[in-house]
C-alpha cells in the first residue's frame, strides 16, 4: 500500500499533473483570481513531494548523476521559491527631503511568514538630481541617503537606477516617481502643539501641473496650492537636470476666494491658527523589496540548469547528433 | 550613416527574399541549389549585421528597445541559427522551406515597424541585459530549428507534399533530432530566465514581478518542460511530437513578439 502510494507520487504522470496545475493556475493568478502565493506554495510543495519520492523510488536517478543533480537542485529551487513566497515583502514609500524613513511603507504586500524587521530600519532622504536628455528622456538618477550603521556610525551613499540601499536585506530603490514638496508649519490658535506637514506635489514636475488640494489637519480649512516657477525647469530640446528650483512662489487659494502668493517664510492667518510656508523640498518615491531566499534561489537554479545540461550532454553523447541525419535506406513515402 | 544603415538593411532583405525563393525551388522542384541558399543567407547575415552594427554605434546601445529593433535583431539571430544549422546539417537544408517563411514573417513585420531612433533607459545599462537577451536568442534559435525539423514530419503527413521531402532521414530520426534541439532550447530558456532575474534585481530591486512578459515566458518554459516530460512518458508518434513543438513555438513567438503589443515596453511599466 505504502509502496504503491510512493510509486504514484514518484510518477512522471504526477509531475505532468502538477505542471498542468501550474499552467492552468498562472493565467488565473495573473488576472488576480487566485493568489500567487497559494498557487506557487501548493504547486511547489507538490513538486517537492513528487521529486523527493522519485529520488527515493527510481534507481535511474542514482545511475544518472546529471539527472540526480538536476532534480535535487530542483527540490531546493522549489523549497526556496516557497520560502520566498511565504517570507517576502514588497512595498513603496515616499519621503520628503530631510525626512527619516519611519519604518512603515505606505503600500505593501507581504508573505504570511514575513518577520517584520522593516519597522527598525531608518534612513534619511537627502535630495536628488535626475539627468534628462533631449525629448525628456530620463537619464541617471542620483539620490543622496544617510543612515546609521549599527545605530552608531553615520553612513552616506548615492543611490539610483542600478544601485539600491540595502538595510538588513531590505532593498530600497529609487523610482521614476519624484517631485517637489512645499513644507508647512501649522501653529494652532488654541496654543496646542504646532505640527509640520509636507505636501507632495504631482510627480513629473516638468510635465504635470503642480497643483494640490489640501485640508489642514484637525481643521475644516481647505486650500488649493499651486507652485509657480520663476525659472525654466526643463528644456525639452536640450539635455538638462531636474533639481530643486531656486526661484519660485506658492499660490494658496482658500474656499472663501482669497488668494495669497507665498515665499519662503510667508505666513497666512486663519481664525484657527497660522500657516507658515517654510520652503520647498524634493520628494522621492522608493520601492522596498525583501527576499531572504533570493541567493539560494539563484544558486539552486544554476545548479539545476548545470545538472540538466550535464544529463542531456551524457544522454545525447550515446548517439552523435549527426547519426540522425544520414539518409535511411527506407525512404518515407 | 543612416543612409548606409538603411541601404545595407534593404540589401540584406533582398538576400533573405532570394534565399526564400531558392528554398522553394530546392524543395518543390528538387534542384540542388542548397549552396546558393547558404550563400544568400550568409550574405544577408553579413549585410544585416553591418546595418545593426552601424545603428548600434550611432545610437550607443544595442537593438532591443523598440519593436523594430527587437524584430531586426531577432531576424538576424534566428537567421544565424538557421544558417549554422544548414552549415552543420547539409542533409537537412530542405527544412528551409519551413524555416525561411517564418523568418520572412518576422522580416515583413520589421519592415512595417517604426524604425525611429530610440534612447536607452538607465535600467537597461547593465551587462546582464546582454546576457539575458543572448540566452533568449539562442533558446529561440534552437526551438526554431526543432520546428523546422518538425515541419518536415508534418509535411510528410500531408500526402501531396510528402514526395518533396522523402529523401530526408526517416521520421523517428527527425523526431529525435527535433527533441534534442528543443532540449537545447529549454536549457538556454532556463538560463535566459535566470539572467533576466539577475538583471531585474540589478535594475529594479526585485528578480521577478509577474509582468505580462515574465508570466507568459514562464508559461513557455512550463510548456517546454511538459513536452520534454511527455516524450519519455507516452512516446508520442513523431507527428504528435512535431505538432507539440509547433504549438510551443507558436506560443513562444506570440509571447516574445506579441506581448509588446499589450505593453508599452518589452517588460511593461519597468523602464
Amino acid at each position: 500500500m505504502v509502496t504503491k502510494l510512493a510509486t504514484s507520487l514518484a510518477s512522471l504522470k504526477f509531475s505532468l499533473a502538477i505542471l498542468l496545475l501550474l499552467l492552468g493556475g498562472l493565467p488565473l493568478s495573473a488576472q488576480g483570481m487566485l493568489s500567487n502565493t497559494v498557487l506557487l506554495t501548493v504547486a511547489g510543495l507538490l513538486f517537492i513531494v513528487n521529486i523527493g519520492a522519485a529520488l527515493q523510488c527510481h534507481t535511474t536517478f542514482r545511475s544518472q548523476p546529471g539527472l540526480l543533480v538536476f532534480h535535487t537542485a530542483l527540490v531546493v529551487v522549489l523549497g526556496t521559491a516557497v520560502t520566498s513566497r511565504l517570507t517576502y515583502f514588497k512595498g513603496a514609500v515616499e519621503l520628503t527631503q530631510g525626512e527619516i524613513f519611519s519604518g512603515y511603507a505606505q503600500s505593501e504586500e507581504r508573505g504570511p511568514w514575513h518577520a517584520d524587521h522593516l519597522k527598525n530600519m531608518r534612513f534619511r532622504h537627502d535630495g536628488f538630481t535626475v539627468d534628462y536628455g533631449p525629448g525628456l528622456k530620463r537619464g541617471t538618477t542620483r539620490n543622496q541617503v544617510i543612515w546609521q550603521e549599527g545605530g552608531q556610525r553615520t553612513q552616506s551613499a548615492t543611490i539610483g537606477d542600478g544601485t539600491s540601499l540595502n538595510l538588513a536585506g531590505y532593498r530600497f530603490r529609487t523610482t521614476a516617481n519624484k517631485g517637489f514638496a512645499p513644507v508647512f508649519l501649522w501653529i494652532p490658535a488654541d496654543g496646542s502643539q504646532p505640527s509640520r506637514a509636507s505636501l507632495h506635489l504631482p510627480s513629473y514636475p516638468a510635465i504635470l501641473e503642480q497643483v494640490r488640494h489640501w485640508r489642514i489637519p484637525q481643521t475644516a480649512i481647505r486650500i488649493k496650492i499651486t507652485l509657480l516657477l520663476d525659472e525654466e525647469l526643463a528644456n525639452p530640446e536640450k539635455s538638462w537636470q531636474l533639481h530643486l528650483p531656486r526661484r519660485y512662489r506658492l499660490k494658496l487659494e482658500t474656499g472663501d476666494g482669497s488668494v495669497n502668493v507665498l515665499k519662503d517664510g510667508s505666513t497666512v492667518r486663519f481664525s484657527e491658527g497660522v500657516l507658515v510656508f517654510e520652503g520647498l523640498r524634493s520628494w522621492m518615491g522608493y520601492r522596498i523589496h525583501y527576499d531572504p531566499a533570493m541567493n539560494w534561489l539563484l544558486a539552486s537554479s544554476l545548479a539545476a540548469i548545470f545538472g540538466l545540461a550535464w544529463h542531456y550532454y551524457k544522454h545525447f553523447s550515446i548517439h552523435h547528433w549527426t547519426e540522425y541525419v544520414s539518409v535511411s535506406e527506407k525512404c518515407v513515402e | 550613416m543612416i543612409m548606409a544603415e538603411e541601404g545595407l538593411l534593404w540589401l540584406a532583405i533582398l538576400g533573405y527574399l532570394l534565399a526564400g525563393m531558392v528554398s522553394v525551388i530546392v524543395v518543390i522542384f528538387n534542384r540542388g541549389w542548397e549552396r546558393i541558399l547558404l550563400l544568400l543567407l550568409s550574405l544577408g547575415l553579413i549585410l544585416h549585421g553591418f546595418s545593426l552594427g552601424l545603428r548600434w554605434q550611432r545610437l550607443g546601445h544595442g537593438p532591443f528597445i523598440s519593436m523594430f529593433e527587437i524584430l531586426s535583431s531577432n531576424l538576424w539571430s534566428l537567421t544565424l541559427a538557421v544558417t549554422l544549422f544548414f552549415w552543420f546539417y547539409p542533409a537537412l537544408r530542405a527544412t528551409s522551406v519551413v524555416l525561411l517563411p517564418t523568418l520572412l514573417v518576422l522580416m515583413g513585420w520589421m519592415m512595417v515597424s517604426n524604425s525611429a531612433d530610440t534612447a536607452i533607459p538607465p535600467t537597461y545599462d547593465t551587462i546582464w541585459l546582454y546576457v539575458h537577451i543572448g540566452f533568449g536568442k539562442i533558446a529561440l534559435g534552437a526551438i526554431l530549428v526543432a520546428v523546422g525539423i518538425g515541419g518536415i514530419i508534418l509535411m510528410r503527413s500531408l500526402g501531396s507534399l510528402a514526395r518533396h521531402v522523402q529523401r530526408l532521414p526517416d521520421n523517428p530520426r527527425l523526431d529525435e533530432l527535433s527533441y534534442r534541439f528543443a532540449a537545447l532550447g529549454f536549457i538556454f530558456h532556463s538560463l535566459m530566465l535566470v539572467a533576466g532575474a539577475i538583471w531585474s534585481l540589478d535594475a529594479w530591486g526585485r528578480y521577478w514581478s509577474w509582468d505580462p512578459l515574465e508570466t507568459w515566458t514562464l508559461h513557455t518554459w512550463l510548456l517546454l518542460a511538459l513536452y520534454l516530460h511527455l516524450r519519455p512518458l507516452f512516446r508520442p508518434p513523431p507527428v504528435v511530437g512535431a505538432l507539440l513543438i509547433w504549438a510551443i513555438f507558436t506560443f513562444a513567438f506570440l509571447v516574445f513578439f506579441g506581448v509588446p503589443f499589450i505593453s508599452r515596453a518589452p517588460h511593461q511599466g519597468v523602464v
